[in-house]
């Protein structure tokens, strides 16, 4: 089972996501744990996930998620896509960057 | 101008964003937050205006106001405590035992002249001094730890025991600082380093700090930053200390002495750049895809939650609806700040979770103020019709693209 994180500034824009991603992820048939958090001290999440997708508004924190976990996936949310809710085609980013697509 | 923003102005927010100092002071403040609201509700339970309740809650004051004094009147507390952390988290040192030495330091550096401990400055009227002080803490423990000056024990003990002995150095070493100053030189150290923030303090309690505060969380949203988040690190311990001083007066049932602590409930409510207009303007679109916009955005909005509209209509890097939407932020600041100025309307003086719907958080942040309620709902108005002129041009463009789409 896959861990998908999203990150952004209080974890609340990103819980919108979670829903659509986790609807495309059914329908594809596609197993896997999405969760949204805030971004502050979250070192024991972004551990545990195996792919970190990072909210466009807080994308400056990419550099150091890269930095502490240089072998981490992380990516920041395409903008349309994370305005528009468009969990299939976040879903297919996170996938990509799972090296599954 | 797009080019400018792209070039200059985000590289820039980008560094400010990432600088170690701002983020743990960032990070570190918003353990005030839950607590300050848990205070918060102490008021709004003992001041429910209501006449017969204020008569009964009277009777009751030390039942009700005990949560209000070890929450609002240990802000400085808690910000020293998340602060210290998160400087540690950020330096690279170990937190628990940083935050231990800040606790410890923090006490040296507000002695009273007699060696007792100043429980004044527990409240917010410390919190800078804990912001300095956090900063030496972990500056003086990562140097210590970097020159390998610590204790170190034998091989065979276990590490739990000799971790608790690293940090005895640096404990000693910050301690000493803060002695030589207070006690030895005999310095105020809180006297002075709050006159040393008080410009800042000024300047944002003054229409035009606060309006350019306003205008700068929106020019970082415009280029797709979080502005409020960015800002925090300067604007919230202001905006905090600020607020714990209102806090006191509403409890006290005295006048609220500060304008400067609105921009929550008035300017940045439905989401900063007060999109509410913005997400009526889609909801009543005939385009598709803004038509369905709106209406994805509209509950989030009712909890101040924007990032839908901001994003996907854009508002980033559009200069189109950029406009509006850092128009409306400046326009709502003044007039808000001119009706509390003369008190037309109330002052917001009770810490509210930034996710209170619009109208209600108005009413209950201002102390339960009627006036200010309403005028919350013409700001809705005054947003919708900013907004709509530009949602136009914008709208059109996008009918344009689906009339294509469609052939």
């Amino acid at each position: 089972m896959k861990k998908i994180l999203l990150c952004c500034a209080a974890g609340m824009s990103t819980s919108l996501l979670v829903q659509k991603m986790q609807s495309a992820a059914a329908a594809e048939n596609f197993e896997c744990e999405i969760e949204a958090v805030p971004f502050t001290i979250n070192e024991p999440k972004i551990l545990q996930a195996d792919v970190v997708l990072l909210g466009p508004q807080v994308r400056f924190n990419l550099k150091s998620i890269k930095e502490r976990y240089p072998d981490k996936p992380a990516e920041t949310i395409d903008m349309m896509a994370y305005g528009m809710c468009d969990g299939v085609k976040i879903l297919k980013q996170a996938k990509r960057l799972l090296g599954l697509e | 101008m797009s080019n400018w923003l792209e070039e200059k102005l985000l590289p820039a927010a980008t560094k400010f964003a990432q600088n170690k100092f701002l983020s743990a002071v960032r990070d570190g403040v918003t353990i005030i937050i839950p607590f300050s609201i848990i205070g918060a509700f102490a008021l709004i339970v003992g001041q429910f205006p209501i006449q017969s309740w204020m008569e009964f809650t009277d009777q009751y004051a030390r039942y009700i106001y005990c949560f209000s004094t070890v929450t609002l009147d240990l802000l400085g507390i808690f910000s020293l405590i998340g602060i210290s952390y998160n400087m540690a988290v950020q330096y690279g040192v170990d937190p628990i035992t940083n935050t231990a030495i800040a606790v410890a330091t923090f006490f040296m550096a507000t002695l009273t002249s007699d060696g007792g401990i100043d429980t004044g400055v527990f409240s917010a009227t410390g919190m800078f001094t804990s912001i300095v002080v956090s900063y030496v803490v972990t500056m003086v423990y990562k140097f210590l730890v970097k020159k390998n000056i610590v204790i170190k024990m034998p091989d065979g003990v276990p590490p739990a025991v000799s971790n608790s002995f690293t940090c005895l150095l640096p404990g000693l070493a910050c301690l000493m600082i803060a002695w030589l100053i207070r006690i030895v030189l005999n310095i105020q150290i809180n006297d002075v380093i709050t006159a040393l923030f008080s410009p800042l303090v000024s300047g944002m309690n003054s229409l035009p700090g606060y309006v350019l505060y306003v205008f700068l969380m929106c020019l970082l949203w415009v280029v797709g930053i979080h502005g409020d988040n960015t800002l925090s690190p300067i604007a919230s311990p202001i905006t905090l200390a600020l607020m714990a001083q209102n806090m006191e007066a509403f409890k006290n049932g005295q006048p609220i002495p500060n304008i400067a602590t609105f921009s929550a409930m008035f300017v940045v409510f439905s989401g900063t750049g007060c999109t509410i207009g913005l997400v009526i303007n889609m909801l009543l679109s005939k385009s598709k895809r803004y038509k369905e916009l709106g209406k994805l955005s509209i509950l989030p909005a009712c909890f101040n939650i924007n990032e839908p509209a901001v994003f996907g209509a854009p508002v980033v890097m559009n200069p189109i609806l950029a406009i509006p939407y850092i128009g409306v932020s400046v326009i709502l600041t003044i007039c808000t700040w001119l009706l509390m100025q003369f008190n037309i309307i109330g002052r917001v003086c009770v810490e509210v979770p930034w996710t209170t719907p619009p109208i209600i958080g108005a009413y209950l942040s201002t102390g339960f103020n009627l006036p200010a309620a309403i005028w919350n709902f013409v700001e809705i108005v005054i947003s919708y019709l900013v907004y709509r002129p530009f949602f136009k041009k914008q709208e059109a463009m996008e009918l344009e693209m689906e009339k294509e789409v469609e052939k």
